[in-house]
């Protein structure tokens, strides 16, 4: 099969959509005649025009709002934040409008509109443009959020928030845009809400998420040496995420371990773990394990900021003192 | 002035006195406890919804504030609706699940009060951003007060409106009051409109107690927005006759300062009085206005103390399509 | 001078290199030239001497341990140098790579003694297989039971149980597997253990039964309600032995084993109907005189105290009183008492002297007025006109209601029960 990276698959995806639909446009800072900092507007501005890619002012409450408000009047927007980090400028557009007209105007309207950050830690970005952010997102209701973590599903679930007349935070990783990944031809789309397994195994559950599945696997792999079989299920959507996957491999498992970029404590690996731990506490064989951040800002220099990110050989090595 | 038809200068009272008695309808009902949460009244400031949405569609767009119950009403939402759900009732316009603050018919292109104070002012120009892509004949309003033109909001707004040449025309009802706080304590100009220069647009001031200076200062704001020079600021001045909120204490003014005021300025007498010397209108015509609104208020009543609450099981409906 | 000894690069494309031996200790003097230490890479194996002359202060890689090239391995030094910059250094560095970063987090909960430390799949797993985690062996993180270690056992045997059996093996704390041989175990065999258990354990605690309860509120009712008396007198029963030696093979033809305790009720029987005061009770101010006798006799049996009565003795033989006390006694150790024969008592005896008490004070069975205890028979030196002669004596006590029942009138009925115990033909 072809392959082509994460970033070309965003590419292909928006350009596909808006294909079909005249609805849909794409505003944001430099994204249109920069083709976005990570190049992953290039080439859009040429087929669509500046009319459908278009350049914001440096306004994010004012990018937010406005989408919102279009999608009120018949459009598909998407809202492009630069970076994730700045999406708490337009907190407020956010999760007092975007997330909640749908619920508090009883049904009457939908917010079809998709909102895309690029996220996570690059090389020394420090503290305002390396963060992951997704889990402040699992505590608002009314909102989709995926997580792609391989070029096929950054198109295939692109391509589905496009579609989802729900409101859509589509975090996508920085240093995820280069990586090459087999993406079919033509059609292809990943539903919203289903997770992956990844990978098979029987001794122990690993769960994950967009650059942090590259650790899951790599964690995988050290296990596999030593003999034992890890199940990697990559969650894709983590609102709403796929409690019955999740149930369904611990129950075979018994064992779990949840791994992530973001900051280890209250995040997303918090609520799997109250989760499987309210509903299959007497199917574990070990102590539920969270990988993530320290919870401190990310630092800048070199050997604080690899102190600061996963080592899949650490994680191998705790979840193996649990055996 | 220019010549105002029947049907118009019927309209404007039906619409002003229906707000009046609307709201003191629910004033009533909220001090005996019929109704849950908190309430923001519109009495004083009726012109200016009126006066606005008098030339606006259902196709157009208006955007609310939390005082938003006389830009629901003037933009032609059902009453009997608009009561319930400010009573808590499913059948209400969001079911119950709103309430006085978050009151939406998206069916007459009310986009929604909004509980957060400039909430509507980028809505409004996604909206309009959203006309402008389409390429229709209207026009989107944002309905905002003086104390929300000092949030981050408004000048994010008001400078991609411009920079797009957005169809959408900001009305500041100038109401004097931003929340408790008189707004020249907080803003740093004595007229809003003045920072519309800020942003390259063209404004204009009214007096937002005269239905027919709003009306005619907002067809000028719409003509100057269809031609697609961009958007337009409307400033009104009024002032805030109730409290913030019913149950207020208002420590920061008197009752004799706020009647003076009232009894020079309220839309709904200077209205009167105007129709009846300049012989536009009969009394018996006024009577009649005024004998219908009496009715609809209490059918809107009726329907709302005679509605059901929404069922517990009912919670989880709603939040994703 | 100070001489930092690092792992040298040998090659390039060495990372690391292991230390197989070194050739002085800390605290030998050093010579230029001197060999310092061996070490191995995947490669090769050198040689390593001395460049500096001094003292050998510090070694901090030992033999067998590996080092990353560049790192500090040891020190060459004066004897007196300072090195404190260079081991100081060298220490933060080692510092910085043994301690993670990490936020510590430490419990130390006080755990229960008791408590087996598994996890929730291998509790599953145990309960599932009826295993007693307690003696389940744990090979899991930090000596916790996993699942595998219960999965290696055999499930326990599968005991065979009547449901009753089962359920009072539950409600006791009876374990079925302890006590399982292989043929199936029915309720008997379940109350054995308790019995056994019971018996053996006497810190155990148990909430009272209902006849116990019944019996204790009954007793602390009589006692603190009751302003009771015990007069004591002894009694020859020289000739009630004679009388009952020689109607015992009489009564024996039938089936019949004649006591003492029939004689007396017999005697009881006739003295009660002349004395009413003491065949009546006494409630909430109302006297009752009973117009029959029915006299109650206290059996100890396992559950507790029961006093049933034998109903209209003041009518009856004998025999018949005999035959019909120990029908009743015969119930009540079988749990076969009617209701009716536990109530209406209107007089009791109760019988001790078969644990060899000579004297004890008797509790009233309320609503009753007296009771009369009976003794052991003792033979005993007695003063008989004038001379000490041995009699089998046996003491009565009899306690009396004294709110309704005279001192006088106790002590004369006592005395004409000893009169009659001692001149039985009076019965006739």
């Amino acid at each position: 099969m072809r392959q082509i990276t994460f970033s070309q698959a965003t590419l292909e995806a928006m350009a596909e959509e808006m294909r079909k639909d005249e609805n849909i446009f794409v505003m944001g800072e430099d994204i249109a005649r920069q083709g976005g900092i990570f190049g992953q507007f290039k080439g859009l501005p040429a087929e669509f025009g500046f009319d459908k890619v278009m350049d914001t002012p440096i306004s994010e409450t004012a990018i937010i709002g406005a989408c919102i408000g279009a999608a009120l009047a018949g459009m598909r927007p998407v809202a492009d934040m630069h970076y994730a980090d700045f999406m708490g400028v337009a907190m407020d557009e956010l999760f007092n409008q975007m997330a909640k007209i749908r619920y508090m105007f009883g049904g009457q309207t939908t917010v079809p509109m998709v909102v895309r950050a690029p996220d996570g830690m690059s090389s020394c970005a420090a503290a305002q443009h390396s963060q992951s952010i997704e889990s402040w997102f699992m505590n608002i209701p009314g909102v989709i959020v995926v997580t792609p973590s391989n070029a096929a599903d950054a198109k295939g679930l692109l391509k589905s928030a496009l579609r989802d007349d729900n409101p859509v935070i589509y975090f996508e990783n920085k240093i995820l845009y280069k990586e090459k990944g087999e993406v079919p031809e033509g059609e292809y789309l990943v539903p919203i809400g289903k997770a992956n397994v990844a990978r098979e195994g029987t001794d122990i559950t690993i769960i994950s998420y967009s650059i942090a599945m590259k650790k899951a696997f790599e964690t995988a792999d050290i296990l596999e040496k030593q003999g034992i079989h890890a199940e990697v299920i990559d969650l894709r959507t983590l609102v709403p995420y796929d409690k019955e996957a999740i149930l369904q491999s611990v129950k075979k498992t018994h064992r779990l371990a949840i791994i992530h970029e973001a900051v280890k404590q209250g995040g997303v690996g918090s609520e799997i773990a109250a989760f499987v731990a309210e509903n299959a506490l007497e199917y574990l064989d070990a102590p539920i394990m969270r990988f993530g951040a320290p919870f401190t800002p990310v630092p800048f220099s070199p050997p604080l900021e690899k102190a600061y990110r996963l080592d899949s050989e650490k994680i191998a090595k705790e979840i193996q003192a649990k055996f | 002035m220019e010549s105002y038809s029947k049907e118009l200068l019927k309209t404007f009272y039906y619409k002003m006195v229906k707000i009046r008695r609307f709201e003191e309808t629910v004033e009533r009902y909220f001090l005996d406890g019929e109704i849950p949460g908190f309430v923001h009244l519109y009495i004083g400031e009726e012109a200016i919804a009126t006066g606005v949405c008098a030339s606006l569609t259902d196709k157009d767009y208006i955007a609310s504030t939390h005082r938003g119950h006389g830009h629901t009403i003037a933009k032609g939402a059902d009453l009997n609706k608009v009561m319930a759900e400010i009573f808590g009732k499913r059948t209400g316009f969001c079911k119950g699940k709103g309430g006085s603050m978050h009151i939406a018919d998206f069916s007459v292109g009310m986009l929604g009060a909004n509980g957060v104070v400039g909430g509507g002012f980028n809505l409004a120009t996604g909206a309009a951003l959203a006309i402008k892509k389409q390429k229709r004949d209207n026009v989107s309003v944002a309905f905002f007060g003086d104390g929300s033109s000092n949030r981050g909001t408004f000048h994010e707004a008001l400078n991609m409106a411009s920079v797009w040449k957005l169809p959408v025309i900001y009305v500041c009802e100038n109401n004097q009051w931003a929340s408790t706080t008189p707004y020249r304590t907080t803003t740093s100009v004595e007229d809003i409109s003045l920072r519309a220069v800020g942003y390259s647009m063209a404004s204009k001031i009214v007096d937002g107690n005269d239905v027919f200076e709003v009306y005619e200062g907002f067809k000028e704001a719409l003509e100057y927005v269809k031609k697609g020079d961009g958007p337009f600021f409307l400033e009104a001045k009024t002032y805030r006759i109730k409290g913030h909120f019913v149950g207020d204490p208002e420590m920061y003014r008197t009752k004799e300062e706020v009647q003076e005021i009232f009894s020079n300025t309220d839309p709904i007498k200077k209205f009167t009085e105007k129709v009846l010397a300049e012989k536009l209108m009969t009394q018996t015509e006024l009577d009649e206005i005024k004998d219908k609104v009496e009715k609809e208020i209490k059918e809107a009543l009726d329907f709302a103390l005679n509605s059901e609450y929404p069922d517990p099981s009912e919670i989880y409906e709603d939040l994703y399509v | 001078m100070v001489r930092e000894i690092l792992m040298p690069k040998l090659g390039l494309t060495m990372v690391e290199g292991t230390i197989t031996q070194w050739f002085v200790k800390e605290g030998d003097k050093v010579n230029v030239g001197d060999r310092l230490f061996e070490v191995e890479t995947d490669k090769l194996t050198n040689e390593i001497t001395a460049d500096t002359a001094g003292m050998m202060r510090k070694i901090l890689i030992n033999e067998g341990g590996t080092a990353e090239v560049k790192s500090l391995i040891g020190i060459i030094a004066g004897e007196n140098e300072d090195i404190s910059s260079v081991t100081g250094k060298e220490e933060s560095i080692v510092e910085a790579v043994k301690e993670e970063p990490k936020e510590a987090i430490t419990f130390e909960a006080e755990e229960r003694s008791d408590y087996v430390r598994a996890t929730p799949y291998a509790k599953k797993l145990a309960a599932e297989k009826r295993i007693d985690l307690s003696k389940v062996a744990a090979t899991g993180y930090n000596g916790v039971i996993v699942a595998k270690d219960v999965d290696a056992l055999p499930e326990e045997i599968k005991v065979k149980a009547t449901p009753t059996a089962r359920k009072i093996a539950e409600e006791k704390g009876i374990n079925l597997q302890e006590i399982y041989s292989g043929s199936r175990i029915r309720t008997s065999d379940v109350l054995a253990i308790e019995e056994t258990r019971a018996k053996t354990d006497d810190a155990e605690t148990e909430k009272a039964s209902g006849i116990r309860r019944i019996t204790a509120q009954r007793m602390k009712t009589s006692w603190a309600g009751t302003p009771m008396v015990t007069f004591n007198l002894e009694a020859d029963m020289s000739e009630l032995m004679e009388l009952r030696e020689k109607l015992k093979p009489v009564y024996a033809k039938e089936g019949l084993r004649l006591t003492y305790n029939h004689i007396i009720m017999k005697i009881l029987s006739k003295l009660l109907v002349e004395y009413r005061y003491l065949n009546a009770s006494f409630e909430n101010d109302i006297i009752t005189y009973h117009k029959h006798v029915n006299l109650g006799v206290a059996v100890d049996v396992e559950r507790g105290l029961m006093v049933p009565n034998v109903k209209g003795t003041e009518n009856m033989s004998l025999r018949e009183i005999a035959e019909e006390t120990e029908k009743l006694i015969e119930a009540a150790k079988s749990n076969k008492l009617s209701p009716d024969s536990l109530s209406g008592g209107t007089f009791t005896i109760t019988n001790l002297g078969m644990f060899g008490m000579e004297s004890f004070t008797p509790i009233i069975n309320k609503p009753e007025v007296a009771i009369l205890g009976i003794n052991k028979i003792i033979d005993k030196p007695v003063a008989l006109n004038k001379q000490v002669v041995i009699r089998p004596m046996m003491n009565l006590s009899l306690t009396t209601d004294h709110s309704l029942v005279d001192g006088a009138l106790s002590a004369k009925f006592l005395s004409e029960i000893k009169e009659m115990i001692e001149n039985p033909y009076l019965l006739i």
